[in-house]
């Protein structure tokens, strides 16, 4: 196969190559060292080039649609949508009313139903589906992923502060306050809202979860980053505004670049693995636990990140570098919560951290604080479809 | 069009097309404007084949024609002096950094050449090649590289402005 082009990586990283071109274009990355370098600079362009997209949120008045966020998502557009039909009822009166975005006026907009809400985005979320997992433009990183997970030692400083939600924690009231780094965050606390229920599902499992997370652990130290890029886009929506000021695209590529070396180690292992060489090692494969096996989007995910946090997540206690495990620590209603250990010491200890999967397929990063859990989404694509903005580049896990 | 079609096809794409526009006008009430022109047009249709590129194109048209262009062009103008008045005042940490940084990315998108711009937001909105292709009238087989010379200009043009930016802060706006 002669060298790939740029567009032809552009569209890969989009998923835009039919599983013919993708396999050709995959085999062809893996032998080819020039177009393997001119793989991770793409990377990095699409990630750079969608942060700096989402810059441009940052309009006049400090106003972003009103749909990007979660907390007003269904106002906005139920607004508008009213106020279309009410046009159409009146077309005499079009041409005067178009020159004021009304349904936008605080009263308005502070009317937005909750329930509407919910209904709106689980209809998008559902139309989407769970291929987002995948969208991050590594497609082929997706097995190499899995491969590589069970190949890296992590021996890492164990970051996560001990569960300090005891079971018992569920009964206590409801009513208890909210985290001042909640309370204190008007753009994080709408889309934040507290949930109870889960909650109370999720606590009561974090304790014993988390024990019996520490025995799996033994077995699966070695469940950890591995080298196959990826950007991750991360945070909610609304921060997208809120960005620290650290993008630089240029040291989006570097990150790049050398997290390219570790997929392509990956992917002749792989290509080893088939040929049977390789198939030895398979056993030696850790698994999380005999009886509990991530879901292979989780597992795909499992590795160490650096996070460009919004203002609003650091000041949530965000630490900068997290490793996210395949390790199961409890569950809430419908979701596994996953090990989440972060790699720089918190400012704030007592916060028990995990992370799942939404069933859009975005990790949510889980800080549970008595009864109250808040969610930190991190959507698993460059692309910022759903309005993400902050990107966490993939790393090496530290002593990998 | 039946309300229900209508309160679909909101549901669906009201908030990406007013960010697509918003990213594309820089202004929020400009693109909650064409947003609901664009909608009012949809009624008017009796059903819609790939309305995701009927809507965008719409919009984009829209755009295009409005006549109100100049005027939302001298506000585009006054946000520029702001971002110059505020590089020559005293620093000010964060916020004055990120409207640099708007102001900067808007100065980069700007650069690319209409159709790659265009493109390129409506990736980011989630369209794929062949709604970005209808959309815009291009054939689906440029679009690869449509969007990786628009998104190499726009991090090579924003990479440029930034480092412009340190030059004159003597180098306050860098990485960490």
């Amino acid at each position: 196969m002669e060298h790939v082009d740029e567009g032809q990586l552009h569209a890969w990283l989009d998923g835009e190559l039919s599983s013919e071109e993708r396999g050709r274009l995959e085999g062809h990355i893996a032998e080819c060292a020039e177009c393997g370098a001119l793989l991770a600079e793409a990377r990095g362009i699409v990630a750079a080039s969608s942060r700096i997209i989402s810059r441009l949120d940052d309009v006049p008045g400090g106003v972003i649609p009103a749909a990007m966020n979660p907390g007003d998502a269904g106002g906005g557009a139920a607004r508008a949508l009213a106020s279309v039909q009410a046009e159409r009822m009146s077309a005499a009166a079009r041409s005067r009313q178009r020159t004021r975005a009304w349904w936008r006026r605080p009263q308005y907009a502070a009317a937005a139903g909750i329930a509407f809400i919910a209904v709106t985005t689980t209809l998008v979320l559902r139309e989407q589906g769970v291929n987002r997992v995948a969208d991050f433009g590594a497609t082929a990183a997706s097995d190499a992923a899995v491969s590589a997970t069970k190949e890296t030692a992590l021996p890492l400083s164990e970051a996560l502060p001990a569960p300090s939600v005891a079971p018992g924690a569920s009964e206590s009231s409801a009513a208890a306050p909210e985290p001042a780094a909640t309370r204190d965050e008007p753009p994080v606390a709408p889309g934040q809202a507290v949930r109870k229920r889960e909650q109370l599902a999720a606590s009561a499992k974090v304790g014993e979860a988390a024990r019996a997370a520490d025995v799996a652990s033994q077995a699966s130290a070695n469940v950890a980053a591995a080298d196959a890029a990826r950007t991750l886009a991360t945070d909610s929506v609304r921060q997208r505004q809120r960005l620290s000021p650290g993008l630089d695209p240029d040291r989006i590529v570097r990150d790049e670049a050398r997290r390219l070396q570790g997929e392509r180690k990956v992917a002749t292992e792989m290509r080893a693995d088939r040929s049977g060489a390789g198939a030895a090692k398979q056993p030696s494969a850790p698994m999380p636990s005999a009886a509990f096996v991530p879901s292979p989007a989780a597992e795909a995910l499992v590795g160490c990140y650096r996070l460009q946090r919004t203002d609003a997540a650091r000041r949530a206690g965000l630490g900068e570098r997290v490793a996210l495990d395949a390790i199961a620590v409890g569950a809430d209603e419908t979701h596994t919560l996953y090990r989440l250990r972060w790699l720089d010491p918190l400012p704030a200890a007592g916060p028990v951290w995990s992370w799942t999967l939404s069933s859009r397929g975005e990790v949510v990063l889980l800080r549970s604080e008595g009864v109250v859990t808040a969610r930190f989404p991190l959507a698993v694509s460059t692309a910022a479809q759903t309005g993400e903005t902050s990107v966490a580049a993939r790393m090496e896990c530290p002593g990998a | 069009m039946h309300d229900d079609e209508l309160e679909r096809l909101f549901k669906l794409y009201h908030a990406p097309l007013v960010r697509y526009l918003t990213r594309r006008l820089g202004d929020r009430d400009w693109a909650d404007e064409v947003a609901q022109e664009t909608f009012l047009r949809a009624l008017r249709q009796d059903a819609l084949t790939n309305e995701r590129s009927w809507l965008f194109a719409v919009a984009t048209n829209l755009v295009r024609d409005d006549a109100r262009k100049d005027q939302r062009r001298r506000r585009h103008l006054q946000l520029l002096a702001a971002d110059e008045r505020a590089r020559v005042a005293e620093p000010e940490p964060t916020s004055m950094e990120r409207d640099q940084e708007g102001a900067m990315a808007r100065k980069a998108v700007d650069s690319l050449v209409e159709r790659d711009r265009l493109a390129l937001l409506m990736k980011e909105e989630g369209l794929n090649y062949n709604e970005i292709a209808e959309a815009l009238g291009m054939s689906v087989g440029s679009m690869g590289t449509t969007l990786a010379r628009a998104r190499r200009r726009l991090a090579e043009s924003y990479e440029a402005l930034q480092a412009d930016a340190e030059r004159r802060t003597g180098g306050t706006h860098g990485t960490r």
